[in-house]
């Protein structure tokens, strides 16, 4: 696979604390195509930004550790990176986009400043040519009058503007992969809508990879062309987005899906997953979903189940998928 | 429905003037008008939604009523009183009547009580029960809610945001009120504990015959939730009906982009694409004539001057929109 930009094998992170050991992540295992955009979706607490901090090499050590068989990322082993090598391609290869971008801009610089000074470590250009390249992202990411903006500090615009911002800093070195956390979710929806679209059009536009964290599955289905469903730090089901919706197979997943009110049909009662997810420290034996699953049966307890292909591009960890219908 | 059922809050052209000092002395400089003339009713059982983006004063709306904030004209008639004309003393009798369930889970629960003393607190600030009477009560309430007894004993910070929010609803409940004014209850929460809390709320109104002003941002959790719903914009409602009915046939352009902005999870969902570029003004310079004309992909000449008036749509259902005249 030529196409082949990012392959994550058997990635462990844990972080050790006074309370005990966090095994924050399970052996998760992911690949990512140039130009495709993939979902990560799951619950408060289930490891979906550990994933993408862990692929940056952004968790702190001590407390955490990252252990994994490969991070292959555009032919190069991550982990086997040091410091400097690693922070070369932090920002110009792979940026990232967080859920708040008011926090992420520095609040004592304008808006364009910041812009251009991302620009200019990543391309040897002057202040000036900096200063200019800033302003034509601004224009591109649909900011109205960008020079005017970018004179701006990051309190005086809003949330949504925040975050063209950032999309045209983190854009303008034409990364490879865009890790984008939440991107979204501190907007309102018409202004979500719009920075959906943008996104959609610039990661066309720029062939860019994106990985896209979120717990909403609406935002999912808007923009991912994969999804993968994490639960307790595991990816517990992967697919193209349309047939995870259509043909859900993990029990959690089907369970999450169910859980969520929907615009067309109206029922009185939402099905609930029993129970509450499970502390990291200790996590359930086997399926780490098994305690609160319906299907669950002794080899659940047990044994830890492998990602099982249902069919082309659609893998379940379960081992009792077939059993739900 | 309730259609039958008598009217239990009556709401007529309810305003709140939030005064905005400047300088050394705190001058009073101007004022910003977070509601303005707001006009609405629900039935006894019902529940009404009201929806709008952040800042167009749907909070307020519900702090009004209650008078947590004094509002600055209108009229509040809860079950044949005018509220707005009682004493503080008779206000605070009015409230066991009525009470509030707020969105931060947290921040609402005092972190230095136990949960006993928090759901005892209602009694004993308005001297109903003590003793032993007292402790079977907030035994029984938390039972209500889902809660196990050995939860007593325990603080806030020991429990997770579900639970938190199941003890702010036991608290609201404990006066056995007519009336809950719910302020984005589950927009803190992960869609699993969004259906158990939605469906307990949907419980306690069956079982205690409660009436709710449902306030949320979440289009689907008000269309999971709402008999009627109203849509605000910019401190006014634009849109007043039946669930289904504004669901199906939105009338304002408001509530159209809003609806068409909605992630969806239906991926067949028939929609217009339709999105409104720009963000929500500032309410310190609301626009002149209707206040959505600068958005509005339907603008004209007099929708930049004068003020749209109600127009009825149907039965119950009204919008205000120069086009629809």
């Amino acid at each position: 696979m030529g196409d082949l930009l990012l392959r994550v094998k058997d990635l462990y992170t844990h972080f050790y604390t006074f309370e005990g050991t966090v095994k924050a992540l399970d052996g998760i295992s992911l690949e990512l195509k140039r130009a495709e955009t993939l979902g990560l979706v799951g619950e408060t607490g289930c490891g979906k930004s550990v994933t993408a901090l862990s692929i940056l090499g952004l968790i702190p050590c001590p407390p955490g550790k990252v252990e994994a068989a490969e991070i292959w990322f555009d032919g190069v082993d991550l982990l086997k990176l040091d410091k400097e090598e690693m922070r070369a391609i932090r920002g110009k290869k792979i940026a990232m986009i967080f859920q708040e971008p008011a926090t992420a801009l520095n609040p004592v610089f304008p808006v364009g400043e910041q812009t251009a000074e991302i620009i200019r470590i990543h391309k040897q250009v002057s202040k000036r040519e900096g200063m200019q390249k800033a302003v034509e992202m601004f224009h591109l990411v649909g900011i109205p009058d960008p020079d005017r903006v970018s004179k701006k500090y990051p309190h005086e615009l809003s949330g949504g503007m925040n975050q063209r911002v950032m999309i045209a800093a983190k854009l303008s070195s034409n990364p490879a992969l865009l890790v984008a956390d939440e991107p979204t979710t501190a907007l309102d929806v018409t202004v979500q809508a719009q920075i959906l679209q943008l996104m959609k059009g610039l990661v066309q536009r720029f062939r860019t990879a994106v990985i896209f964290i979120t717990h909403d599955l609406g935002v999912v289905a808007e923009i991912c062309d994969r999804v993968a469903v994490m639960y307790a730090g595991v990816i517990v089901e992967s697919s193209k987005t349309r047939v995870l919706f259509e043909n859900p197979r993990h029990p959690y997943t089907r369970s999450l899906l169910q859980a969520i009110p929907k615009l067309v049909e109206r029922i009185d009662r939402l099905p609930v997953i029993s129970g509450t997810v499970p502390s990291l420290i200790n996590p359930p034996s086997g399926c780490r979903f098994h305690p609160r699953c319906s299907l669950a049966d002794s080899p659940c307890k047990v044994e830890k189940p492998s990602p099982t292909s249902v069919e082309a591009e659609h893998w379940v960890s379960c081992f009792r998928y077939d059993q739900g219908d | 429905m309730s259609h039958n059922l008598p009217t239990l809050l009556q709401v007529n052209n309810l305003v709140k003037d939030f005064p905005i000092r400047e300088g050394v002395f705190r001058r009073v400089a101007g004022s910003l008008r977070a509601v303005d003339r707001v006009t609405f009713s629900i039935d006894e059982g019902e529940t009404l939604g009201l929806v709008g983006e952040s800042g167009c004063g749907k909070t307020t709306v519900g702090r009004a009523i209650l008078r947590l904030v004094e509002p600055t004209a209108g009229l509040v008639i809860f079950s044949g009183d005018d509220l707005l004309s009682l004493s503080p003393r008779e206000m605070d009798e009015r409230r066991t009547n009525m009470q509030v369930v707020m969105q931060d889970p947290i921040s609402s629960l005092d972190p230095r009580m136990s949960i006993k003393d928090i759901v005892a607190e209602p009694f004993v600030a308005h001297g109903r029960l003590k003793g032993q009477a007292l402790r079977d009560r907030v035994a029984a309430l938390l039972e209500m809610v889902g809660m196990a007894p050995q939860h007593l004993w325990r603080y806030p910070h020991e429990l997770s945001g579900g639970q938190r929010q199941r003890i702010n609803i036991a608290r609201a409940i404990a006066l056995s009120p007519r009336f809950l004014v719910l302020d984005e209850p589950t927009s803190a929460l992960d869609v699993s504990v969004q259906a158990q809390i939605l469906n307990l709320l949907a419980d306690l109104q069956r079982d205690m015959k409660l009436t709710y002003l449902f306030i949320s941002h979440d289009l689907s959790v008000i269309k999971h939730v709402s008999h009627r719903i109203a849509i605000m914009y910019l401190g006014r409602v634009v849109e007043i009906g039946p669930v289904d009915e504004v669901y199906d046939n939105p009338a304002h352009p408001y509530t159209q982009t809003l609806l068409a902005a909605i992630p969806a999870i239906d991926l067949d969902r028939k929609r217009k694409r339709f999105l409104i570029s720009g963000e929500m003004p500032s309410a310190l310079t609301p626009p002149p004539g209707c206040h959505f004309h600068t958005r509005c992909p339907l603008v004209q000449e007099t929708c930049r001057r004068v003020e749209p008036a109600k127009a009825t749509i149907g039965k119950e259902h009204s919008a205000s929109c120069h086009l629809l005249r």
